[in-house]
């Protein structure tokens, strides 16, 4: 590097250290920072506690299983992180107006994150192996251990670029994040008898159900190999591995070649793109700006003074779920829905999608027991919770919706801002769709509870009630998303007063509190009332944080 | 409407983004906010939006404390951003007419008015073009005329001046907003544009590290100075060499 490239490196630092100032102001910004970057690594270390608690039980391929989920949701997580620098960072606005290309941008924060990210899944992993393998370090090979550090290393962080050429890894990421967490409160509330069925049925077919996730294609050999039962078969696993890695270059080139951060932000900045922009670029830009109406004006006015852009939508023009909503809705609702969801919500696609895949756990499964493939019960318990996640309204309908403006640099805005609305009519508006949402998905569970009941031989009834307690549930689940959603937008917790205490110590109760009587409502006996319990949580929670909202006790706005 | 800020203080960590900000907006006026960059111009306009939250001190609207869930409250101000907050995928005309709606401000005539703003602001060809295929300029402009036609009680603008438009947007601007002022409304609006202000302000609030420095028409500012014309440049002369 010369002493111009060197100079010129040092502006850009200095321009994009500018464009993050705000990053700075908060309070112990650098603690916080760490906090959240270990984030990851704390989750995993809840979660192998928990597996510690159950470690006489869960062995060979349950904790095969365990695992490879554990390792996935890490490698989401890195995408999540990598996804969010490379697209969303705000660097790219003073990379947008300095003379550097796409390419070298692209590079930049690709090796910024991984630098930043590398770390996790080794740590993670780290973690577990010791944890959950029962196998002291002194026993692995230095070597051995580092090798295959490395290899999962790259696997995973391999897996997290992969992911970028898949727009659902945000959504599936979040499902499973609250998946694991569901997990690991139920590993502390389930009555014993549950949880050793549980764990026998993850013993006996965790290696099929590790085999089916990517990070399973690692981790079960090296598990054997560790645990010396491994055999020649096993190697045939690192062939998909070796594929998955294999294609990351391809990934990258096609990342570096779609990455469009120039013209996206100086759309923000300048009708004109700079002296040194690209062709490709500044031809983006130009036909950005070159895009206009050429309708006439009379026609135009003629429109305008119809009052045709005023009048209100007039409802979905397909889904039998979407147009039930909309009929419930005021007036006030369909005009905030119209505003928050530009097209009509799949809503109806999701119950198609739920059923079918609650239907196909069950044929899976009496097609097993006819041929005799035990291992295909796996089916039962994975399209009750797949198709239960697509019909029910677990994640309240934000996926698709535009509750939030898009953030603008490194600030965040709340999506109550800046228009008039309230939060408290959002959250109708939200309940609204759960409940509707939960009562279309009410025969599918209670037939879908009723026969796989009778298929695990407890009563068809037990099952049928299951059923019910997970329609009744995701209503409850609706305000604490909201409420959630809402936070992620503030500064609530960043502020050091008595005030963010409460709202620390609230969310603490709120959240773990729901969760744990959610959990417990399906696992312990006397379930509903502390499903009743949850709700009551739930709703208090919510009006609470939202007085808290009405009297200004943090801003709806952050610093990313 | 009265706006009212008392002993208002706003920190941003470590930063005093305002500090012990008192004072008393009345309706009818156009308020132009100055000062040196990060004096505090756009948190003063944040916290008047209810973006930002203060730290100590209260915020009111006709001697009644700013309450986010209130509606009616909210709908009595529009907050313009330097980066307007519209749908990139909606036409200009959809984001203007949902704009009127959550204001409750799709009264009949609203869409003369929208037709003559359009027109004002060389908007009406491109009224159903997308807002992202728009310049930052044009894009600025469709969220004005949203304001404009929804004629709010309180405007609050963040850089107008620097927004991108041409002279002719910014001369329409202008005339509105005038025009808003003699009907009543409060405009407070932040810029740098110090020769702007001098025509176009009632009044000024002067900021220097999140303090009001100066709150006064400019009569009573040269008045003060013994009748200098450039007293906003001498101002900030001054405020540059305070000692820190």
């Amino acid at each position: 590097m010369n002493a111009a490239d060197r100079e010129f490196c040092r502006r850009l630092e200095a321009a994009a250290r500018a464009a993050g100032a705000g990053r700075r102001a908060g309070v112990w910004p650098r603690l916080r920072r760490a906090i959240r970057s270990v984030g990851v690594t704390m989750m995993a270390a809840l979660f192998v506690t928990a597996g510690v608690a159950l470690g006489d039980v869960l062995s060979g391929g349950g904790k095969r299983f365990t695992l490879s989920l554990l390792a996935l949701v890490l490698c989401f997580d890195v995408h999540q992180r990598l996804a969010k620098l490379l697209y969303q960072s705000p660097d790219l606005l003073a990379m947008s107006l300095l003379p550097v290309s796409r390419e070298w941008a692209f590079r930049r924060h690709l090796r910024r994150g991984l630098l930043e990210l590398l770390f996790l899944p080794p740590l993670g992993m780290a973690l577990a192996l010791v944890a959950r393998l029962g196998v002291r370090p002194t026993e692995i090979s230095p070597l051995g251990a580092a090798v295959a550090g490395v290899f999962m290393g790259v696997f995973f962080a391999g897996l997290g670029i992969l992911a970028l050429r898949w727009r659902h890894a945000a959504t599936v990421r979040s499902g499973l994040w609250t998946g694991l967490v569901v997990v690991w409160l139920g590993n502390f509330v389930a009555p014993v008898g549950l949880k050793r069925a549980l764990l026998e049925f993850l013993n006996q077919y965790g290696d099929a159900a590790a085999g089916l996730l990517p990070t399973g294609w690692v981790i079960g050999p090296l598990h054997r190999w560790l645990g010396g039962e491994s055999h020649a078969s096993d190697a045939l696993w690192l062939l998909p591995a070796g594929a998955v890695l294999t294609l990351i270059p391809a990934v990258l080139l096609w990342a570096r070649t779609h990455y469009r951060f120039r013209d996206a932000v100086l759309l923000d900045y300048a009708a004109e793109p700079p002296a040194d922009c690209d062709a490709e670029d500044r031809e983006a830009i130009a036909e950005q700006h070159t895009r206009p109406s050429h309708t006439g004006l009379t026609e135009v006015t003629e429109r305008i003074l119809s009052r045709e852009f005023l009048l209100p939508a007039s409802g979905p023009d397909r889904g039998w779920i979407e147009r039930l909503v909309w009929r419930w809705w005021t007036p006030r609702e369909r005009l905030l829905a119209e505003w928050d969801w530009a097209s009509s919500p799949p809503w109806t696609w999701s119950w198609r999608t739920g059923a079918m895949l609650l239907a196909g756990g069950l044929i899976l499964t009496l097609v097993g027991r006819v041929l005799g493939w035990l291992w295909l019960e796996a089916a039962l318990p994975a399209g009750g919770i797949l198709g239960g996640l697509a019909c029910l309204p677990v994640f309240t309908g934000f996926a698709g919706g535009r509750l939030a403006i898009p953030p603008v640099g490194s600030l965040e805005v709340s999506p109550l801002m800046p228009y008039p609305r309230t939060s408290g009519e959002l959250l109708w508006l939200l309940l609204k769709v759960s409940v509707v949402r939960a009562l279309a998905a009410l025969p599918l569970a209670l037939i879908f509870g009723a026969l796989a009941g009778h298929l695990r031989e407890v009563t068809w009834l037990a099952g049928a009630d299951l059923g019910l307690r997970a329609c009744f549930a995701s209503c409850v689940v609706a305000p604490l998303m909201f409420t959630a959603r809402i936070a992620t937008g503030s500064n609530d917790t960043q502020r050091f007063r008595l005030g963010t205490f409460l709202v620390v110590g609230g969310h603490l109760v709120g959240f773990l509190g729901a969760g744990g009587l959610l959990v417990a409502g399906f696992a312990a006996p006397g379930g509903w009332w502390f499903l009743l319990g949850a709700a009551a949580v739930s709703a208090f929670w919510s009006a609470a944080y939202r007085v808290a909202v009405s009297r200004y006790w943090f801003d709806l706005m952050k610093r990313n | 409407m009265l706006v009212e800020f008392q002993s208002v203080t706003k920190r941003y960590g470590s930063v005093r983004a305002l500090d012990r900000v008192s004072l008393a907006l009345q309706p009818g006026q156009l308020v132009a906010v100055l000062g040196a960059n990060g004096a505090g111009k756009t948190t003063f306009l944040r916290l008047l939006a209810g973006i930002a939250a203060p730290d100590s001190g209260e915020i009111s609207f006709d001697h009644e404390p700013m309450r986010r869930e209130d509606l009616a409250q909210r709908q009595r101000y529009f907050f313009l951003p330097d980066f307007p907050a519209l749908f990139l995928d909606d036409s200009v005309l959809r984001n203007v007419g949902l704009i009127l709606r959550l204001y409750g401000a799709d009264r009949p005539g609203v869409e003369a008015r929208v037709v003559e703003l359009l027109r004002d602001f060389d908007l009406l060809t491109l009224a159903e073009a997308p807002v992202g295929t728009l310049s930052r300029g044009q894009i600025y402009k469709a969220a004005l005329t949203a304001l404009i036609a929804a004629d709010p009680e309180l405007w609050l603008l963040d850089e107008p001046l620097a927004s991108g438009m041409d002279p002719h947007g910014l001369s329409a601007f202008r005339r509105h907003t005038r025009d808003a002022v003699s009907r009543g409304r409060t405009v407070i609006y932040t810029t740098q544009v110090l020769d702007v202000v001098e025509r176009f302000s009632d009044r000024v609030c002067l900021l220097h590290e999140g303090e009001v420095r100066a709150f006064a028409t400019l009569a009573e500012l040269r008045q003060q100075s013994g009748g200098a014309d450039d007293i906003l440049e001498r101002l900030f002369a001054q405020l540059r060499e305070e000692p820190r």
